[in-house]
C-alpha cells in the first residue's frame, strides 16, 4: 500500500495530492470522493479513525478488568465448586507444578492482551506527535497486532470446549464464568480498535496537521 | 450520485467530483463508536454495583476449632442449599476460640437472629448410624438453622460443637428428662415408645443444685400426642439379667440402646392431662419402677429436710425411702458424718438429707416450703418422729420413717438449722436380726475347715512316722524290762512270804467278820451296799459315755501326735527306763519284805480291834454311811447332766490351740525326764523304804500303846462325823446344781483366753522347771512324800477319778460332733461341686465356641472390613481426586 521507502524523507500520497482506493487500489486525485473504479468512498485519511480507536480500546480495557476480576471457570467436582480466575489459575497452576502451562496461560491471558493495549495506545498516541524515526517498526507493530488479535480467543476457546466436553453431572462439572464472556469482549473489541487504526496516519509524521 | 468517468487515463489521474463529506453525526466530528465504550463501562459498572450489592451479610460465628474449614472454599447451608461461603478464619485475641467469618445471602440475614445456630458438619459415626457421609469427599461444611421468624438480625454467632439433635423448624414437643442418676449419657439417645423411635435425648446436663441430671428431650411430631400428665419415662439398660420362676432370662435392646441407652416411655393409666413444652417428667430406672409410680404424681417440687441420728445408720444409703405412715413421701438425698463431743467422749451422729415430695403427703403440688413446716409441726406435736426402720425382714437395707413413737419427748421442728430445717429424732427400734445371723455367720466364716482338713492330713502323717519311729518300736522293750524287774520283785522271798502273814491276817480278819456277823453290821452293810449299788448305776450310766470319750480322746491324741509326740514318745521311753532303774534298786526289792512286817504288826491292830468294841461302832459308823450313800446316788442323778455340761466345756476346750499346749506338755515332760534321772530321783526308793520302816515303827508303837481304845474313841467320833457328813450330803444334790450352773457358767466363758493363759502359764512351768531350782526339787519331793500320801489319800476320797471320768465323757461327745460334722462334709462337697458343674456349663455356653460369640465375632469381623474399605477408599480419593475424574 505504501512504498517503503529508506529515505530520509518520506513522500506520501497525500503530499503528492492523490488518494488511493483502500477497496481498489486505484489512485485519485485528492479531493476525490468515490473510486472511479469500485465506486468506494475515497478519504486520504479516515479522519475518525483515531477516535474509533481509542473508543475500541477503552470498551476493550473496561471488558478486561471483569475479565480478571470475575472467575474464568467454575469447576464443580463432587459437589465441590472452585472458581477461578485468569491470574487465579496461573498461581494454581504454577503451584501445581506446571509452570509451562502457567505460563502459556500467562503469556495468552496477561501479557498478550496488555501488550495489545499498550501498542495500540502506542500506535494511536505516536501518530499526533511529533515525527520520529522509525515509521517502518511502527508498521511492523502494527501488522503484528492485527495478526495476533484472531489467536486472542485462545482461553475463550479453552473455555468454551472445556464447558463443552466436562458435563458429568456430579462428579465433574465446568461452566464458564462471567469473565469468560468479559474475556472474549475485551477481545473483539481489542480487534476492533486494532481495525479501526488507519496505518496511513503512521506515515503523516512530517504533517502535524492529521487528526 | 458520481459521474461515471471515461476509460482512465493513467497519465494522469482524472478530475475528481469533489463534494463535501457528508456529516450526519450529531456530534459534529465525534465518532458514534464512541457509545461502545460508553455502553461497556455501564454495563461492568452495572455489573460491579450488582455484586456490590448482592454481597451478602458477613457473619462471624465462633467455633471452638475450625477443623477442616478452609477460607473460600467451605460453604454456608441452610437446609443444605449453599448460602454463603466463608471468608475467613481467625482466632480470638486470647486465642481461645477461632472466628470463622462468612457471608451469607441477603435474603437469610434478617432470619439470623440470637435463635440462629451454626455448627460444623462433619462425617459422625454413632450408634445409630453414619452421618455427614457427603462431607467425606466435599469437605466439611457449616449448616445453619433458625427459626422462620425474623428477629434482631446479628452478626456475631456462637458455633456448636455438635449438631442440635432438633432443627429449630421440626415440629415436636420438647420435654425434659429427670433423673438423680444418669445412665442415658450420651446424647442423641433414641426415645421409643412401644419400641418405636418416636424422639431423641440431647446431652444431659446437672440442674443448678447439682443434685439431679436434666436431660433435654424432643419427641417428634405426630407422637407428641401420646405425651400426658401420666406418661412416665423409664431407662433402657442394655441388657438385663433376670433369674425368676421361668429360668434364666437375658432380655437385650437394639444395638443402638446396648450402645448409647436409650429411653422408653408409655402411659400405664388413662387419663391425664396433656402437658406444655418444656414439662419434666422423672426418669425411672426401669419399666417396673415405672409401672410403681405409674399413679403417683409427678413432682416438681421438692424440699430437704435434715435429721440427725445417732449412731451408725449403716443400710441406708441415698435413695432410700422415707416414709410417712407407710406411705413413699420422698427419698434420702445424702448422708454425712459429723463428730459430736459430750465431755470426754466423741460420738457420731448421721446427718441425713431427706427430699420430701409435698404433693405426696396430700398437699399443694405448689405448696411453699413453709406450708410443708407447718404441715410437719402439727405432726411432731403429735409424737410424729423420724426414726429408722427396716426396709424387709431379709436385707439389712434401711428406711426413714417418719412414725408416730408414744412417750416421746417433746420437740419442734428446728426451722433456723443449717443447711435445711431439722427434723427431731426418736431411738430407732431395729430388731437385731442381722446382727444376729451375722454373728452365727461370722462364726461359721471363723471354723477353719480348711486349716482342720490340713491338720487331720498332718495329723495321718505324723501317725504314720511315730509309729515307724525307733523310739515307738523301743518302748514294748523298755516295757519287758520293767515287767522283768517287777517280776524279780514278786519272787522275793519276802514277796513269798506274804501269803502267809496276809493268811494271818485274813483269819484275824474273819474273826472280827464274825462278829460283824453276829451284830447287826452285815444286815446294815447290805443297806449300805444297795445304796452304793444305785449310786453305781447312775455312775455307770455316766460312764456309758466313756468309750466315745475314748473315741475322741483318740482323735485328739492323734491330734496331739500331730505335734512333737515323738518327742515326747522318747520322753516317755527315757521316764519308763528312768522308772526301771529306780525299781531296780535293791530298796525297792527290800520292800516286800517291810511289806510283809507291816502286814504282820496290822493283823496285831485287827486283833485288838477285835477285841475291842469297835466293829459295833463301825457298824453304827456304816449306817451313817449308808445313809449319806443314798444323798451320794440322788446327786448321782445330776450327774449325766452336768457331764452334759461339761461336754460343751469339752467341745469348746477341743477347738482351742492343743498343739500349743502339748508342746508345753512335752517341753514340761522333757523337764520331768530330766529330773527323774537326777541323782535325787534315783535315791527316792530308798527314801520311800525309809518311810516304810518309819510307818512300820509308827505301827509297832500303835500296837503298843493303847492306840486301838483311843481308835474306838475315834471310830465313835468317825460315826458321829459320818452322821453329820450323811446330813450334810443331803444338800449335795443343791451342790450339784449349783456345780452344773458353774459349769454352764464356765460353757459360757471366753475359753480361749483361758487356754491361752494356760498355754502361757504350762511355759512358765516350763522355763520354771528348766531352772536349777526345779533340779533340786526331787530332794525337797523326798520330805514331801509324806504329805503327799496324805493327800493322795484325800484325793482318793475326792472322787477324783471320776471327774476325770466325765470330763473324758464331755471329750467324747464334743468329738462325736465334730465326726457328725464332719459326715456333712462330703454333702456339701458333692453341693459346691454340682454348683460348680453348672457355672462351668453357664461359662461354657459362653465360651470359646459358642453360636453367640462365633455370630458377635463375624459381625465384628465384617464391621471392621467395611471401615477398612471405607478408610481405604477416602484415603485413595484424598490422594488422587483426579481418579474421580478418570475413573481410576
Amino acid at each position: 500500500m505504501e512504498n517503503a521507502g529508506r529515505r530520509p524523507h518520506i513522500l506520501t500520497a497525500r503530499e503528492a495530492g492523490l488518494v488511493a482506493c483502500t477497496a481498489c487500489g486505484r489512485v485519485h486525485r485528492a479531493g476525490a470522493v468515490r473510486c472511479r473504479r469500485c465506486d468506494a468512498p475515497l478519504s486520504s485519511r479516515d479522519e475518525t479513525s483515531l477516535q474509533r480507536v481509542w473508543a475500541w480500546l477503552i470498551a476493550g480495557m473496561i471488558a478486561y478488568v471483569p475479565a480478571n476480576v470475575y472467575p474464568m471457570l467454575v469447576t464443580t467436582t463432587l459437589g465441590t465448586e472452585m472458581k477461578n480466575t485468569v491470574v487465579g489459575g496461573v498461581f494454581e497452576l504454577i503451584h501445581h507444578g506446571s509452570v509451562g502451562v502457567a505460563l502459556i496461560v500467562f503469556v495468552a491471558s496477561v501479557i498478550i492482551p496488555v501488550g495489545k493495549f499498550v501498542a495500540i495506545a502506542f500506535l494511536a498516541v505516536i501518530v499526533t506527535r511529533r515525527p520520529r524515526p522509525g515509521h517502518h517498526g511502527r508498521q511492523i507493530l502494527y501488522d503484528i497486532v492485527e495478526f495476533i488479535g484472531r489467536w486472542s480467543m485462545l482461553d475463550v476457546f479453552v473455555v468454551a470446549i472445556l464447558s463443552a466436553l466436562v458435563q458429568f453431572d456430579f462428579v465433574a462439572k465446568i461452566h464458564p464464568g462471567i469473565a469468560a464472556v468479559s474475556f472474549a469482549l475485551s477481545v473483539v473489541f481489542t480487534m476492533l480498535a486494532a481495525q479501526s487504526f488507519d496505518p496511513r496516519l503512521i506515515w503523516d509524521n512530517t504533517e502535524p496537521e492529521a487528526t | 450520485m458520481t459521474d461515471r468517468p471515461d476509460p482512465p487515463d493513467y497519465s494522469e489521474p482524472p478530475e475528481m467530483d469533489v463534494r463535501e463529506n457528508r456529516r450526519w453525526s450529531p456530534f459534529g466530528r465525534v465518532s458514534i463508536i464512541w457509545i461502545v465504550p460508553v455502553l461497556a463501562l455501564i454495563v461492568a459498572l452495572a455489573v460491579a454495583w450488582q455484586s456490590f450489592a448482592q454481597r451478602g451479610t458477613r457473619i462471624e460465628i465462633e467455633f471452638t476449632n475450625a477443623a477442616g474449614v478452609t477460607p473460600g472454599e467451605t460453604s454456608v447451608r441452610y437446609r443444605d442449599v449453599v448460602i454463603g461461603h466463608v471468608e475467613d478464619v481467625e482466632f480470638t485475641p486470647d486465642l481461645t476460640k477461632v472466628i470463622v467469618s462468612a457471608r451469607v445471602d441477603r435474603t437469610v440475614g434478617p432470619f439470623l437472629d440470637s435463635d440462629a445456630k451454626f455448627w460444623v458438619v462433619r462425617p459422625q459415626v454413632s450408634a445409630e448410624g453414619v452421618t455427614g457421609l457427603s462431607t467425606v469427599l466435599s469437605g466439611v461444611y457449616i449448616t445453619g438453622a433458625w427459626d422462620t421468624d425474623a428477629g434482631v438480625a446479628q452478626t456475631r454467632f456462637q458455633g456448636l460443637d455438635n449438631p442440635p439433635l432438633v432443627d429449630p423448624n421440626e415440629q415436636g414437643t420438647r420435654i425434659q428428662l429427670r433423673t438423680s442418676g444418669s445412665k442415658v449419657t450420651s446424647s442423641g439417645s433414641p426415645i421409643y415408645f412401644r419400641g418405636v423411635k418416636v424422639g431423641r435425648t440431647e446431652e444431659p446436663q446437672l440442674d443448678e443444685t447439682g443434685s439431679a441430671v436434666l436431660i433435654d428431650a424432643f419427641i417428634e411430631a405426630p407422637h407428641n400426642q401420646l405425651l400426658s400428665t401420666a406418661t412416665r419415662f423409664w431407662d433402657l439398660s442394655a441388657f438385663s439379667v433376670s433369674f425368676g420362676t421361668g429360668g434364666l432370662r437375658l432380655d437385650v435392646g437394639s444395638f443402638a440402646t446396648l450402645v448409647g441407652g436409650g429411653v422408653s416411655f408409655n402411659s400405664f393409666v388413662s387419663g391425664g392431662a396433656p402437658i406444655e413444652a418444656g414439662h419434666v417428667y422423672d426418669l425411672y430406672p426401669g419399666e417396673t419402677a415405672a409401672r410403681d409410680n405409674a399413679f403417683s404424681p409427678v413432682s416438681t417440687n421438692t424440699m430437704s429436710l435434715l435429721a440427725v441420728f445417732e449412731g451408725g445408720v449403716q443400710g441406708l444409703e441415698a435413695g432410700s425411702a422415707v416414709e410417712y405412715e407407710g406411705l413413699k413421701i420422698g427419698e434420702v438425698e445424702g448422708l454425712s458424718a459429723y463428730m459430736v463431743e459430750d465431755g470426754d467422749t466423741v460420738g457420731v451422729r448421721q446427718r441425713v438429707v431427706l427430699q420430701i415430695e409435698p404433693e405426696r403427703l396430700g398437699l399443694d403440688p405448689g405448696a411453699s416450703e413453709d406450708d410443708v413446716l407447718d404441715f410437719f409441726d402439727t405432726v411432731v406435736e403429735n409424737g410424729v418422729r423420724a426414726r429408722l426402720a427396716k426396709a424387709s425382714l431379709i436385707t439389712s437395707a434401711l428406711i426413714v420413717e417418719l412414725a408416730r413413737v408414744p412417750d416421746a419427748a417433746p420437740a419442734t421442728v428446728d426451722r433456723d438449722a443449717e443447711p435445711y430445717p431439722e427434723l427431731p429424732t426418736a431411738t430407732s427400734s431395729i430388731p437385731n436380726l442381722d446382727a444376729t445371723l451375722e454373728g452365727v455367720m461370722r462364726r461359721v466364716n471363723r471354723l477353719k475347715i480348711e486349716d482342720f482338713i490340713q491338720q487331720a492330713i498332718d495329723t495321718m502323717a505324723s501317725i504314720e512316722s511315730l509309729a515307724r519311729d525307733p523310739d515307738t518300736r523301743a518302748v514294748p522293750a523298755s516295757f519287758n524290762s520293767l515287767l522283768g524287774d517287777a517280776r524279780a520283785i514278786v519272787g522275793s522271798d519276802a514277796a513269798k512270804a506274804l501269803p502267809q502273814d496276809l493268811s494271818g491276817a485274813i483269819s484275824a480278819l474273819r474273826q472280827t467278820v464274825d462278829e460283824i456277823n453276829s451284830s447287826g453290821v452285815v444286815a446294815q452293810l447290805d443297806e449300805t451296799l444297795k445304796g452304793a449299788y444305785s449310786a453305781a448305776d447312775t455312775l455307770t450310766s455316766a460312764a456309758n459315755v466313756v468309750p466315745g470319750l475314748v473315741d475322741d480322746l483318740e482323735a485328739l491324741t492323734k491330734k496331739l501326735q500331730a505335734v512333737e509326740i515323738e518327742a515326747m514318745v522318747a520322753s516317755a521311753t527315757r521316764v519308763l527306763d528312768n522308772a526301771d532303774a529306780v525299781i531296780s534298786t535293791e530298796a525297792m526289792r527290800a520292800l516286800p519284805g517291810e511289806l510283809s512286817a507291816t502286814v504282820e504288826q496290822l493283823r496285831g491292830i485287827v486283833a485288838s480291834v477285835n477285841d475291842s468294841g469297835l466293829v459295833t461302832r463301825i457298824g453304827s459308823t456304816v449306817d451313817s454311811a449308808g445313809s449319806a450313800a443314798t444323798s451320794i446316788t440322788t446327786a448321782a442323778a445330776n450327774v449325766p447332766e452336768l457331764v452334759d455340761d461339761l461336754r460343751g466345756v469339752a467341745q469348746k476346750v477341743q477347738a482351742l490351740q492343743v498343739e500349743a499346749l502339748v508342746a508345753s506338755v512335752d517341753r514340761v515332760l522333757n523337764s520331768a525326764d530330766t529330773i527323774l534321772s537326777t541323782e535325787a530321783t534315783q535315791a527316792l526308793p530308798a527314801e520311800i523304804d525309809a518311810t516304810l520302816s518309819a510307818l512300820r515303827e509308827t505301827v509297832e508303837q500303835v500296837n503298843r500303846d493303847n492306840l486301838v481304845a483311843q481308835l474306838t474313841a475315834t471310830v465313835q467320833a468317825a460315826g458321829e462325823a459320818a452322821a453329820n457328813i450323811s446330813e450334810g450330803s443331803k444338800d449335795l444334790p443343791q451342790v450339784m446344781e449349783d456345780i452344773r450352773a458353774v459349769a454352764a457358767k464356765v460353757d459360757g466363758l471366753p475359753i480361749e483366753e483361758v487356754v491361752n493363759s494356760a498355754n502361757r502359764l504350762i511355759e512358765d512351768i516350763d522355763r520354771v522347771v528348766g531352772t536349777e531350782a526345779a533340779r533340786e526339787l526331787p530332794a525337797s519331793l523326798n520330805g514331801a512324800l509324806d504329805q503327799l500320801r496324805t493327800i493322795l489319800a484325800q484325793l482318793n476320797e475326792g472322787g477324783a477319778v471320776e471327774n476325770v471320768n466325765e470330763t473324758l465323757a464331755s471329750v467324747q461327745g464334743a468329738s462325736r460332733s465334730v465326726q457328725e460334722a464332719a459326715q456333712n462334709l462330703p454333702e456339701l462337697t458333692r453341693r459346691i461341686d454340682t454348683l460348680v458343674g453348672r457355672a462351668s456349663a453357664l461359662v461354657s455356653a459362653y465360651g470359646e465356641r459358642s453360636d453367640f460369640n462365633a455370630d458377635a465375632r463375624s459381625a465384628l469381623r465384617d464391621i471392621r472390613d467395611a471401615a477398612r474399605s471405607i478408610s481405604a477408599l477416602a484415603r485413595a480419593i484424598e490422594r488422587h481426586p483426579n481418579s474421580l475424574l478418570f475413573g481410576r
